[in-house]
């Protein structure tokens, strides 16, 4: 159970989405996202699904990896599409509703395909950062963003090292979670038995030894961390410089003309 | 109670690109009463292969026997198989998390469902067992020492009176005197209550002292399986997979390749200095027949 969440998700392997500079990932997937909002008819999802595939196809990250990120999702998915299909008001299919004023509507089956796809691009675009970016670029990337606010007060540098070591803790703590979950079920203990007190209480035994290694695990690393001289950002130079290159440049070209085939198809079809 | 498994194999996260065969093809059969020593280069499938004994883990394909009854089966009691076989994890002191010495030792009796006597019973007899003072027993688990939270932490699988103990490297981190006491612990245990004991250890000289039975593991198979001799007269084999014999065969071994062989067999120190103090006594008694034929 706890193996299926796929948080730090990077998926080492050599493109070009690889390459680019985290920066211009985060920035043009932002712009992605706005995009998807431009659609709305068959052409524009057609360019928008179009796109979308292309970059999956570049990033040479397996597409079934793609589909098993929206697996958590599918009930969200079905819920805002049931939503839209029963809620819309316009002409019945059918010609009138079929059960106590309940009916679907042709507008409510447009607009539930629609919103659906739309959730479902944009969390297939959004993964594509995610697979291509290793968690320690992500969060330079996002560091150097935030940085021109660092001058209004806006610790940029400590933010994107607490995400960095929180992101960089997950897998960790979900294996202490298993170990011990392993531990107390060697001395009979039992997590998926009986009701909801019964069970929240048998969290007791499972949680006191997490929190005890997290906090022991914080302890080890401020001080390891201080032993290495760690004193803030300011002053700090990284190993792995991130560079704003050429193929950046191309990449936020092929956006743009993207944007422009996706505008056009708005404004003429 | 005896352990059976057949054909075992054993794969972390199928399907996934850390996709990991831990077991390859598992045959053992361990009896009634024996002391196996479990030995193995770090990551050669130990700690997977002793949690599938009581039904942690599951094979990917495979049997395995505990008792006679099939740990796969539905319908097979995982309470009572783990009541029945006890497992100690590595660094097992991680586990505790109740207020008091006593509650935490008393959570295994508990999850039984024993009676109150029963429970308390039980928790000072497992205290007993691993050399902890009754004064402790309202303390927090947390104010102690590394050694003693170990000792508390195997006292709670002691409660649950098991049939078939497994430690996982019970003595890793523990000072020389601590890591002496409890597997003396151990092996009183084992005498006194014909249990199977199977230790997992890194330790050479702990494995030769104590084992009946030696089981070498090497990436995920069974590598050798017999006695201490036998095992250990396999040195150059266990060197290729990163293992060693204990330092006094080593000793041996060299003592021998410079003129003063002490004979074979030698695994424990006591074993040694025997062997040697002999060896020495045969050298005067040649001196001294020397010096009388003059
Ligand atoms: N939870 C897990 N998920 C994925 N792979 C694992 C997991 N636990 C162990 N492995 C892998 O399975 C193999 C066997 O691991 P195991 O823990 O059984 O080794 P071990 O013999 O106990 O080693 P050690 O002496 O270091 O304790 C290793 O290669 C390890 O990387
Ligand atoms: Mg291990």
């Amino acid at each position: 159970m706890l193996k299926d969440i796929t948080l730090g998700q990077y998926f080492p392997v050599e493109s070009l989405l690889h390459r680019l500079d985290p920066r211009t990932k985060i920035i043009l997937v932002i712009c992605y996202i706005v995009s998807i909002f431009l659609a709305n008819d068959v052409y524009t999802y057609l360019v928008l699904a179009a796109f979308t595939f292309g970059v999956i196809a570049l990033s040479k990250v397996p597409v079934k990896l793609y589909f098993r990120g929206l697996k958590p999702l599918w009930l969200i998915l079905l819920f805002t599409a049931a939503i839209n299909l029963f809620l819309t008001s316009g002409t019945y299919i059918g010609g009138r509703p079929f059960l106590w004023g309940i009916g679907i509507t042709w507008e409510g089956l447009f607009l539930a395909i629609k919103m659906a796809l739309r959730l479902i691009l944009l969390i297939l675009g959004s993964s594509v950062l995610t697979y291509t970016t290793s968690p320690i670029a992500l969060t330079d990337g996002i560091e150097k963003l935030l940085s021109p606010f660092a001058r209004m007060g806006l610790p940029a540098h400590e933010l994107a090292m607490m995400m960095s070591i929180a992101i960089r803790f997950i897998p960790t703590l979900i294996e202490e979670t298993e170990k011990i979950v392993k531990a107390q079920e060697a001395r009979g203990a039992c997590f998926d038995h009986g009701n909801v007190v019964r069970r929240a209480k048998a969290l007791v035994p499972m949680l006191v030894p997490l929190f005890i290694s997290a906090f022991r695990r914080a302890d080890d690393l401020a001080v390891a961390m201080e032993a290495r001289c760690y004193r803030g950002g300011t002053g700090r130079t990284r190993m792995k410089q991130i560079r704003f290159s050429a193929m950046d440049l191309y990449a936020c070209l092929v956006f743009v003309a993207y944007l422009g085939v996706l505008i056009t198809c708005k404004v003429v079809v | 109670m005896s352990i059976e498994t057949r054909a075992l194999h054993y794969t972390y996260m199928p399907g996934s690109p850390f996709e990991k065969q831990a077991l390859t093809d598992i045959n053992l059969t361990i009896r009634d009463n024996e002391f196996i020593g479990l030995i193995g280069h770090t990551g050669s499938g130990k700690s997977t292969l002793i949690q599938h004994f009581n039904g942690l883990l599951h094979p990917s394909s495979g049997e395995i026997l505990v008792g006679g009854l099939d740990v796969n089966k539905k319908e097979t009691d995982k309470q009572e198989l783990r009541r029945q076989v006890g497992l100690v994890f590595q660094y097992p002191e991680h586990q505790l998390f109740e207020e008091t010495v006593e509650r935490d030792v008393a959570f295994g009796p508990k999850n039984l469902g024993l009676s109150e006597e029963e429970i308390h019973e039980r928790v000072l007899e497992a205290i007993h067992y691993v050399g902890l003072d009754e004064a402790l027993l309202k303390k927090s688990p947390f104010e102690l020492s590394g050694g003693q939270k170990r000792r508390v932490a195997i006292a709670g699988v002691l409660a649950m009176r098991p049939k078939v103990l497994i430690l996982d490297e019970p003595t890793a981190g523990l000072d020389p005197a601590g890591r002496d006491e409890i597997l003396t612990q151990v092996r009183a245990l084992y005498l006194a209550h014909k249990m199977t004991v199977i230790l997992v250890s890194h330790s050479m000289e702990d494995i030769a002292k104590l084992a009946t039975r030696v089981i070498v593991m090497h990436k995920g198979r069974v590598a050798m399986d017999g006695t201490v001799p036998e095992v250990f007269a396999r040195a150059a084999e266990l060197r290729q997979m990163g293992l060693d014999v204990p330092q006094v065969t080593r000793l041996a071994e060299e003592m021998a390749k410079r003129g003063m062989p002490i004979g074979d067999g030698i695994y424990t120190v006591e074993r040694a200095k025997s062997a040697i103090l002999m060896q020495l006594g045969l050298l005067k008694n040649q001196k001294g027949k020397e010096g009388a034929g003059k």
